[in-house]
């Protein structure tokens, strides 16, 4: 946000297709040091896609994307040093982590792959078990032995054992018991002030991210519908997709405007959102609506913003 | 009203992994109960145990009556008739519950075919209307489409059209919305709310999310540890829980959805223990706040008030 | 789905080229000169030379693969050496007799396998007998089965003739022999795929809609085995095919098999070439065959044909 020094990653014009399948089209955002940026959306909008080529398991099919200034390229030792300064937490612990691992081997698999194992690396790993609210846990010990809380808590240290300065999170706490995701939430916020990491959390749940991101990006059928700082994009959302986020859900009870059907095939022409929004014109089955701005840092895909929605 | 499901001392176990303690509840025609617990509480079991259909292996005592119908009381072979007809049923991994390759149709149609023994083109015929019911688009035409055709929403519908065909009176769903987006999960639960209504059929429905508790229930049932914590009318157990875990459920929810920005999340310390690791006396009392040493002795004995149960020693708020 | 298809016949045209040219060079690796296994006694100089030159011998390697494409594009297989017929309507002969006792032998597979797989599966009593059976079958070597049947039901009870031949009753033996040899792989990929099925959360589901033990086999579990069982059927129908040696020999069944190996024996090239490649095409063509049924039966594979 400061104009001296570049975000941390940043997506020029990304688009993303598979065959005639357009995954990402045009999407564009950045995350500076310290701060934290929510990617919110439905499955199969792309967010998943977005890790990947922050990761660089995938290349753009179009545009371009940024490490501190420096366009991403592709060599194998070029991706592996990018790769070193992303740390990477998934939605599903069980998955993630090898069974047949200690915990000491889990944790500082990235130092080995990355040549980093040193005389005190064992260390680190202690002081990173403890840091993550381990402190009892043995480096010997296997994944079998812990929760699923227990186990996020794991995936977070193996994160951070190469001190990165982003932090790819990909709904981390949505296959954990309510009771617990609030303290793994807690958790990765206090590391990522701590060490002042950029951070971009992945998820659907808008409530939870409402609370905690500084800037959001809302993508659907891999288009950014809105984006803009979190506080003003989650109070006074403009886009009707983003409002009917907001206002679904279980709870039920904030104003829930109907939103006709499933997410069918996804238009060709026009906007996305279109079948199933209960806004939509002529125009918008026709022609797509580019990002225009409502606010200060703050845009939306859609001819007809909605200026006057008031979230509780 | 006419009581569906009437569960009396139910006690289920593992060899000697004891998932279930002395549950009694009850569900009535008209009623959605909802049963919240987390990983390791035993609520599939639960579910499981009122469609007779725990894994072979598992010992249960107490009663369990279905519409009348004392289950553990009849051959197996008695039973299986039962399901489907008075119970209908959505399992946990609502969208591995379709077989991949048969179409949507057919396995709605099955459920007349066996049960009713129609031919196979009025069992179609069915089968569409059963799917329309469910408010899926073009029923005839999906009715066509293999499961992989269908978005997550529409799987869903397919499988509550199913558990749905024979118009049982009880509905039991095992948290089949956790996998969907909040969204499609929103339209599930008012397609819920909208059958049940209409049907007036008993709905048990499993969940750990308060946010569906809230949008769905009217009576609510905790469950921790393979214990019966807390019952009582959901606006009440949303209002003033009495228990210690219910209140930092409800807790925990509304922290999310009122706390403020930047704020740290309010988060219970500790997690759920699994079935063979738990405390002894009430097994909430690790983490809970209020734990005197009795607490770790012996499970409280449960107090009733009008219409509600909760079983601790030092319950929340005025029990008046 | 045109496109697959002729992307499909592109392939097996390609792989039958590399068969071809494969084989021809591994038979100048082979010690052994054809013109000694075809002139009586030693032959001298000349003759030998003549000899050479008839079969175009003498020519250079490349060239002679070059003449045989040529022929084989043609449709035309060459002449046996040591028999002096065309190798086509030798394979020919044969043919019929092998593909029915390649037939029969899967078919004997699949009646044997299927039920044993489907009981393994079911059944926890019958499993420690079953698994004993299908242990044993597996240790014993094809020849051992077909001697023991041959002893048994030939020369013991006398219920199939033993002489050898190309008739029904004759068949039955050889067949019982292949789909004994191959029960336990298909008894094994039964079970397996019926316990993953019987595991599946479908299942679950079906059971839970009231649906009857026998329905949900048949209709749930069953599609779900079929695609490995016409993969490995497929596999083993193609192979048998290319000729069964050991049964054939035993039996004196008159298959590909037999021919092949003579025609290995004296050095035969044209009739080595020739049976390779009837083996190979039939390969090619089943393989291609039970693709396009496992997507008949896989609903989620027919996606890739849109």
């Amino acid at each position: 946000m400061n104009g001296l020094e570049p975000p941390i990653l940043r997506f020029e014009r990304v688009s993303r297709r598979y065959g005639r399948f357009a995954a990402l089209e045009e999407v564009e955002f950045a995350v500076w040091k310290g701060r934290i940026l929510g990617l919110v959306g439905e499955s199969g909008s792309g967010k998943t896609t977005c890790i990947r080529l922050a990761l660089g398991l995938e290349r753009p099919s179009a545009g371009r994307l940024w490490f501190r200034g420096e366009p991403y390229r592709y060599r194998p030792q070029e991706l592996k040093a990018i790769r070193r300064r992303i740390g990477f937490v998934f939605q599903d612990p069980y998955d993630a982590l090898d069974p047949q691992m200690t915990l000491e081997e889990i944790v500082g698999e990235p130092l080995r792959a990355h040549g980093c194992w040193d005389a005190r690396a064992r260390e680190r790993i202690r002081q990173l078990l403890d840091r993550v609210g381990l402190p009892d846990a043995s480096l010997k010990s296997y994944p079998a032995h812990y929760s699923g809380g227990g186990l996020q808590r794991i995936a977070i240290a193996r994160a951070l054992v190469l001190d990165p300065e982003l932090l790819l999170c990909d709904e981390p706490t949505s296959n954990l018991d309510v009771s617990v995701q609030a303290q793994i939430i807690n958790l990765l916020l206090e590391l990522q002030r701590e060490r002042g990491l950029a951070m971009v959390f992945v998820t659907h749940d808008l409530p939870l991210i409402r609370r905690i991101a500084d800037d959001l990006v809302v993508l659907y059928a891999g288009r950014v519908m809105e984006r803009g700082p979190a506080e003003a994009v989650a109070s006074r959302p403009t886009h009707p997709y983003t409002i009917a986020l907001l206002g679904a859900g279980p709870e039920g009870k904030r104003p829930n405007p109907r939103v006709g059907g499933e997410a069918g095939p996804v238009p060709v022409a026009g906007c996305p959102f279109a079948p199933r929004c209960w806004k939509a014109q002529p125009r918008c089955g026709v022609e797509r609506p580019p990002l225009l701005p409502v606010g200060p840092g703050w845009e939306a895909a859609c001819f007809f913003p909605e200026t006057q929605t008031q979230m509780q | 009203m006419r009581t569906i499901v009437r569960v009396q001392d139910l006690t289920v176990a593992y060899r000697h992994l004891r998932v279930l303690k002395d549950i009694s509840l009850e569900v009535k025609a008209g009623e959605i109960l909802a049963l919240v617990g987390e990983t390791g509480s035993g609520k599939t079991t639960l579910a499981m145990a009122i469609a007779r259909l725990l894994p072979p292996g598992a010992t249960v005592r107490g009663r369990i009556e279905v519409n009348g119908h004392d289950l553990y009381a009849m051959p197996a072979a008695a039973v299986r008739p039962l399901r489907g007809r008075l119970i209908g049923l959505v399992p946990q991994e609502a969208m591995a519950a379709l077989n991949p390759v048969l179409p949507v149709g057919a396995q709605v149609a099955e459920v007349f075919q066996t049960h009713l023994g129609f031919s196979a083109s009025e069992a179609w015929a069915r089968a569409v209307e059963a799917l329309a019911r469910v408010q899926i688009p073009h029923p005839e035409r999906v009715a066509r489409l293999y499961p992989h055709q269908l978005s997550g929403g529409m799987r869903q519908r397919a499988i509550l059209a199913m558990a749905l065909a024979l118009h049982p009176p009880l509905l039991i769903a095992d948290e089949p919305t956790t996998a969907l987006d909040r969204l499609t999960q929103g339209e599930i639960l008012a397609l819920v709310r909208q059958l049940q209504a209409e049907s007036g059929m008993a709905v048990l429905w499993i969940t750990h999310d308060m946010g569906v508790v809230a949008a769905l229930a009217h009576r609510v049932a905790v469950l921790y540890a393979g214990r019966l914590v807390e019952l009582g009318p959901c606006s009440k157990i949303l209002s003033a829980p009495a228990h210690p875990y219910t209140e930092a459920l409800v807790r925990t929810y509304r922290d999310l959805i009122a706390g403020g920005r930047g704020e740290p999340f309010y988060a219970i310390p500790g997690h759920p223990p699994s079935p063979g690791q738990r405390p002894s006396g009430c097994p909430f009392h690790p983490r809970c706040p209020y734990r005197q040493d009795r607490c770790r002795e012996r499970f409280p004995e449960p107090l009733r008030w009008g219409e509600r149960m909760v079983a601790c020693y030092f319950p929340r708020g005025d029990l008046g | 789905m045109a496109r697959l298809i002729g992307i499909r016949i592109a392939q097996g045209l390609l792989t039958l080229l590399g068969l071809i040219v494969l084989t021809f060079l591994v038979q100048f690796v082979i010690p052994g000169d054809p013109v000694r296994m075809l002139a009586p006694r030693t032959p001298s100089a000349e003759v030998a030379q003549r000899i050479r030159a008839q079969l175009g011998l003498d020519r250079l390697w490349w060239e002679q693969l070059g003449r045989y494409l040529i022929r084989v594009a043609q449709g035309d297989l060459g002449e046996s050496y040591v028999r002096r017929q065309p190798v086509a309507r030798l394979i020919a002969g044969r043919l019929p007799a092998t593909a029915a006792l390649a037939l029969a032998g899967v078919v004997a597979e699949i009646l044997i396998g299927f039920p044993i797989g489907v009981a393994l599966a079911l059944s926890s009593r019958l499993r420690r007998w079953l698994s004993g059976l299908n242990l044993i079958l597996l240790s014993l070597p094809t020849f051992v089965i077909g001697l023991a049947l041959l002893l048994a039901l030939g020369f013991g009870a006398r219920l199939f003739p033993t002489t050898g031949g190309a008739g029904l009753r004759e068949l039955i033996l050889p067949a019982l022999t292949l789909g004994l040899a191959g029960t336990p792989w298909y008894a094994g990929v039964v079970r397996d795929r019926l316990e993953e099925s019987l595991g599946s959360a479908y299942v679950r589901m079906a059971v839970a809609k009231g649906l009857p033990n026998r329905w949900i086999l048949f209709r749930h579990c069953f599609p779900h085995v079929f695609p490995a069982l016409v993969t490995m059927a497929g596999m083993d129908l193609s192979a048998y095919l290319s000729g069964v040696v050991v049964v054939e020999t035993i039996f004196g069944w008159p298959g590909i098999g037999l021919l092949a190996v003579q025609g290995m024996q004296t050095l035969d090239r044209p009739l080595v070439m020739g049976t390779v490649l009837v083996g190979g095409a039939a390969v090619v063509l089943l393989n291609g065959i039970v693709d396009m049924l496992r997507m008949v039966l896989d609903p989620r594979t027919r996606e890739g044909l849109g």
